[in-house]
């Protein structure tokens, strides 16, 4: 196997949480032994309740938190994030369209960023290369004047994915990339999601509620439960044949 | 923009502009002593009076409009870029950094400020320059704590926390990214802070310990002033409305400020 991405081991994770009124702090296990692996043009969905952990997990594997043990492999190795060309590979697009991009960056502005910082593009090749990114996530070349506020919440998110493909990372983590959307604009971008996958290969772990998504966008899935990985394998034999009683449950629930 | 802030918008503009052109709007020099026409009042050829010198109190007050709105400007400049740079670099780096930069913040609310202030222009004199810096370097608390609070906000939220994943420096995120964002209550701190300094130097010319004469300030043409209070109102009541008004408009303007800027980001959000 040598077509791995990513892999995490045994990854764990505790916080304190603060007691409420001044009640003492006590210990959450937000993830105990979570191991997932992605290959190359893999999509690999997270699924489980609220505070399951999901989050948690996709935040270490993109360095945005450290595990207390347990180790993210990229590419076969712990990637340096602190060198920039290790760092673009893994990109994140956040579930809150608006606080996603910063509120006084011209939509331009905001693609224009990480262009410069990692390819040192000018002018026209700049400008070109924005246009290409617009289009390439169904945005006219009208939306670079723009500030945040003044666009749909899908467009935003359709922002907020070019800016994670225009460092070509080779996995894209997406975390509950559609729930704060309209129903009808959900499906347009789970439907960009899966055709960038099919055309760049690039590789998506994706975070969701929603088990039917699942099994028309991902190929595998992981079960999480109280911060530990209850089911994982290949989506369609998980819901033909689930293990865990969780799982059971969670798919009793979606066809109920 | 509500009326109120307009109304301070409008005498902070007239303020300033007096301060720019002060020698061009003052009828006559503002050290030409006349000792002939002393404590004069208000009249054709001296719309606010003389002073005890004889001297133009109008044209006094123009020049001491220029001396303190520069001080209140300046002193507040150095204390925004202070606070902002220690708020920001505590709240983004926190941990060690965070707890040197908030307990030099402690120590410095231990002391009352104008105490430490009055203690360093004792010794170290009473120029503009002394003046000037030392009500910065003795007034960045409130805007450190104030931009640190928005900073370890604003690196959770997730345009910052993008950037952080995109790999751009600390530096970028933290001027490019967070600070821009952080921006309304520092804009909002500097109008309140002009009128807090404007009355601060008055209050050291008081104590003599301000803006030393024959350059006036509107503090030290109030406290020469109060020797004469019963013979010439128009020494007092004039540099004390200026003061009343400079540091009541800068105040509407701050609290417009902040109410305009606020719901402005809500609304965005
Ligand atoms: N920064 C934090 N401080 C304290 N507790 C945290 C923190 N982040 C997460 N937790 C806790 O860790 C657990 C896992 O949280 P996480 O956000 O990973 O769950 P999730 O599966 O993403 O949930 P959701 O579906 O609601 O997004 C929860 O109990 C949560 O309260
Ligand atoms: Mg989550």
């Amino acid at each position: 196997m040598n077509n791995i991405i990513l892999r995490a081991e045994k990854i764990n994770k505790h916080f304190m949480a603060e007691g409420i009124f001044g009640a003492a702090r006590y210990k959450v296990n937000a993830l105990v032994d979570a191991s997932v692996e992605v290959k190359k043009g893999e999509i690999l969905a997270l699924v489980g309740e609220s505070g399951s952990g999901k989050t948690t997990l996709a935040r270490i594997i993109s360095g945005l938190e450290k595990q207390d043990s347990g180790a993210v492999l990229l590419d076969r190795k712990i990637p340096d994030y602190k060198n920039p060309d290790e760092r673009r590979k893994v990109q994140y697009v956040f579930q809150d369209t608006y606080y996603s991009l910063n509120p006084r960056m011209k939509i331009k502005a905001v693609l224009a960023e990480p262009l410069k910082v990692h390819f040192g593009l000018k002018k026209e090749k700049l400008n070109e290369k924005i246009n290409k990114m617009l289009q390439s996530v169904g945005l006219g070349a009208d939306a670079m004047e723009k500030y945040p506020h003044e666009l749909s919440g899908g467009q935003r998110q359709r922002v907020g994915i070019a800016r994670a493909l225009s460092v070509n990372p080779e996995l894209l983590i997406a975390d509950e990339p559609v729930s704060s959307l309209d129903v009808s604009v959900q499906a347009q971008i789970l439907k960009l999601l899966s055709d960038l996958n099919e055309t760049t290969k690039i590789s998506i772990i994706f975070i969701t509620h929603d088990l039917r998504v699942v099994k028309s966008l991902a190929d595998t899935v992981a079960v999480m439960n109280r911060g530990e990985i209850v089911e994982y394998g290949v989506v369609e034999e998980v819901y033909a044949n689930p293990r865990s009683e969780y799982t059971k449950t969670l798919l009793g629930a979606v066809k109920g | 923009m509500n009326k109120m802030m307009k109304a301070g918008l409008a005498v902070v503009i007239l303020i300033v502009i007096a301060a720019v052109f002060a020698p061009v709007i003052a009828p006559q020099d503002y050290r030409k002593q006349d000792v002939s026409n002393r404590l004069m009042p208000p009249s054709k050829a001296h719309v606010m009076g003389t002073d005890e010198l004889g001297r133009d109190v109008f044209s006094r007050l123009v020049r001491g409009t220029r001396v303190s709105i520069t001080v209140g400007v300046l002193a507040v400049l150095i204390s925004a870029v202070i606070g902002v740079l220690l708020g920001i670099i505590a709240g983004y780096f926190g941990g060690v950094i965070d707890n040197i930069i908030m307990r030099g913040v402690d120590i410095f609310l231990t002391v009352p400020t104008l105490f430490l202030i009055l203690m360093l222009i004792v010794f170290l004199g009473p120029s503009v320059f002394n003046i000037v810096i030392i009500i910065g370097l003795t007034s960045w608390t409130d805007i450190a704590r104030i931009v640190r609070a928005e900073v370890l906000y604003i690196k959770k939220l997730p345009y910052a926390e993008a950037a952080a994943v995109l790999g751009f420096k600390k530096r970028r995120i933290m001027f490019g990214h967070i600070l821009p964002n952080a921006f309304a209550p520092v804009l909002v701190y500097i109008t309140f802070g002009v009128s807090g300094a404007i009355l601060a130097e008055s209050g050291l010319s008081f104590l003599g310990l301000g803006v030393q004469p024959p350059e006036p300030s509107w503090g030290n043409i109030l406290t020469s002033g109060k020797d004469y209070i019963d013979t010439a109102w128009w020494l007092v009541l004039y540099p004390g409305l200026s003061i009343f008004a400079a540091v009541f408009s800068f105040n509407l303007l701050g609290e417009g400020l902040r109410d305009y800027l606020n719901p402005k980001l809500d609304r965005e959000g």
